[in-house]
């Protein structure tokens, strides 16, 4: 099974070369670390105080702005991408009709979809540690590698991430079932739209799986008073589930 | 089930929806064989595909390859075939190698079959271009390498040459008739094109409205071992006399030709003989064979 599994897998990635998703999760993380320090790079006289280190002001512009909106909207995007190129192709059928079993060729879809997203958040962090690199040398009295403020970075983005894991699975089930990639991009945005109305102040809120991953952001700077962990207890169970329940979708799916 | 039967339906019914598909379809191929599957559009020939596949589960004990029950041993039964379902199923921003190289990694055969059947689909030229790029002629042609990156024993292939130039037919079926011969695949092709069909298959199915109205051999067709016999002569009337005497029950046709159903060059001798040795002028003898198309209109008006 394991050897199967691991051909699917290498078969799954085969079919990403020269795609849109291949190409958004290298671009999505560029866009935003370069976006940061383009904005560092020209105004950091403005934006840092003279005498303070401005790499914690710098990372956490782009936690946030990543956090709040455009990490939703890049697992969104990636998820309708991913499937896509299946879709596409009209090749489902083709799919399942290969000696493999269901087991391998679903589990594959997961993991290389999560192995996307991993490359492209260890994109993410190489190209913002590039980008403090860039901006030490050009404003070196205001900004310069700190690795405790970096470190805390980069467990802000695994936790970001961990706490979407729910969000990520339900958009990535609709965009397998659905070919028709408006219906999993219109569940995205009205998820987006519900969190963030709900965010003003529901009670529950921290059920919603598309605020989860901001919510673990704002535990971690203190904005929120829910630990951390129970956001990532509850992405995990609920991931878990969801890709149960898409496997026995996935068997039972007649393709028409 | 047959000893020799490499496809078996048992009594199989399949709806989708409250639509029945597929009525009491027991359908059997036999080892190599190049089986036609004939029917009009939305027949159930394809639905009866995607079940022999597994793509439509009709349950246990309906339907067995190779001898064994596909619900049960699914990836089993999928090994030892090749198959081909409606229309070529490619990714277009891949090479056609790249795409052959998917099937090969599936079907887990070594890396060097992609140039073999690259090569023997003829697409060797055309390796490293993107599918998109194809024209729809090469998209099946990859279509069809990729059913046969195994080297399976059988191939499954529902409308192989839909869409495809008369060039490109040909080639198609030079190619699975040389399969069939010289390698010993049994082949089982849905088609509408019943010319096709003729020409390539031993034996043929015909289904209706999801129900199996013949199979067998093709030469045993009920009206296909029957040919028609032209007879053009001077006096109708007399000649018509002279055929019942001999028991023979022709029809008057047009311009003085009488038509006759016979089932054998020897029936026609006879006939020529019998009218002559009467004194009756025989201006000419036409056999007309019945074609797979007045047999398949015959078989489904009957059915209507």
């Amino acid at each position: 099974m394991i050897k199967e599994l691991s051909i699917s897998i290498r078969t799954e990635m085969l079919k990403y070369k020269r795609t849109y998703a291949l190409a958004l999760v290298t671009l999505a993380p560029l866009l935003i670390a370069g976006m940061i320090t383009t904005i560092y790079f020209f105004k950091a006289d403005k934006l840092v105080k003279p005498g303070t280190n401005g790499i914690a002001g710098m990372l956490d512009g782009s936690i946030n702005s990543s956090s709040t909106m455009l990490f939703t909207f890049y697992l969104i995007l990636l998820t309708i991408l991913i499937h896509q190129v299946e879709h596409r192709a009209h090749s489902l059928k083709d799919l399942l009709s290969y000696p493999v079993s269901y087991f391998s060729t679903y589990t594959s879809k997961w993991i290389v979809s999560l192995i996307l997203v991993g490359l492209s958040l260890v994109l993410y962090i190489a190209f913002s540690l590039m980008g403090i690199g860039i901006l030490s040398i050009k404003h070196p009295d205001l900004i310069w590698f700190d690795a405790g403020v970096f470190m805390f970075f980069v467990k802000q983005v695994g936790l970001v991430s961990v706490a979407s894991l729910m969000l990520m699975g339900i958009q990535f089930l609709i965009a397998l079932r659905w070919s028709n990639a408006i219906v999993a991009f219109g569940v995205g945005v009205v998820g987006f739209m519900t969190a963030i109305i709900l965010l003003q102040g529901w009670e529950y809120v921290h059920y919603h799986p598309y605020a989860t991953g901001v919510l673990s952001y704002m535990s971690t700077i203190g904005r929120v008073k829910v630990a951390t962990s129970q956001y990532l207890i509850f992405n995990i169970i609920g991931v878990i589930c969801l890709y149960i329940g898409g496997y026995f979708m996935w068997c039972k799916r007649r393709i028409v | 089930m047959e000893n020799n039967a490499i496809i078996e339906t048992r009594n199989l019914s399949f709806s989708i929806g409250k639509t029945q598909i597929l009525k009491d379809v027991s359908l059997t191929v036999p080892q190599g064989s190049f089986y036609g599957f004939l029917g009009p559009n939305g027949a159930g020939k394809t639905t009866l595909i995607r079940v022999l596949l597994n793509l439509f589960n009709a349950g246990s004990n309906k339907v067995f390859l190779f001898g064994e029950d596909v619900t049960q041993n699914r990836v089993k039964t999928l090994r030892r075939l090749g198959r081909f379902v409606e229309q070529p199923s490619l990714y277009g921003h891949l090479t056609g190698a790249e795409n052959l190289a998917i099937a090969q990694r599936y079907y887990g055969v070594a890396s060097s079959r992609v140039d073999e059947v690259l090569n023997l689909v003829g697409m060797t030229e055309y390796r490293n271009r993107k599918v998109k790029a194809y024209s729809l002629g090469m998209r099946q042609r990859i279509a069809i390498g990729q059913a046969l990156i195994h080297d399976p024993e059988l191939l499954i292939l529902d409308e192989p040459t839909n869409g495809l130039d008369p060039n490109g037919i040909r080639e198609i079926r030079e190619l699975l008739v040389s399969l069939n011969k010289d390698y010993g695949k049994t082949i089982f092709i849905s088609s509408h094109m019943l010319s096709e069909i003729e020409k390539m298959c031993t034996h043929v199915g015909v289904i209706h409205h999801g129900r199996v109205l013949y199979q067998g051999v093709i030469e045993n067709l009920p009206v296909m071992a029957e040919s028609q016999l032209e007879i053009k002569v001077q006096d109708i009337q007399r000649a018509l006399t002279v055929l019942k005497r001999q028991g023979m029950e022709g029809n008057y046709s047009h311009n003085s030709t009488i038509t006759l159903p016979v089932e054998n060059e020897q029936q026609i001798a006879s006939v020529n003989r019998f009218l002559v040795e009467d004194g009756i002028a025989v201006f000419g003898l036409t056999i007309h064979q019945n074609n797979l198309e007045d047999i398949f209109i015959s078989l489904t008006n009957d059915n209507q």
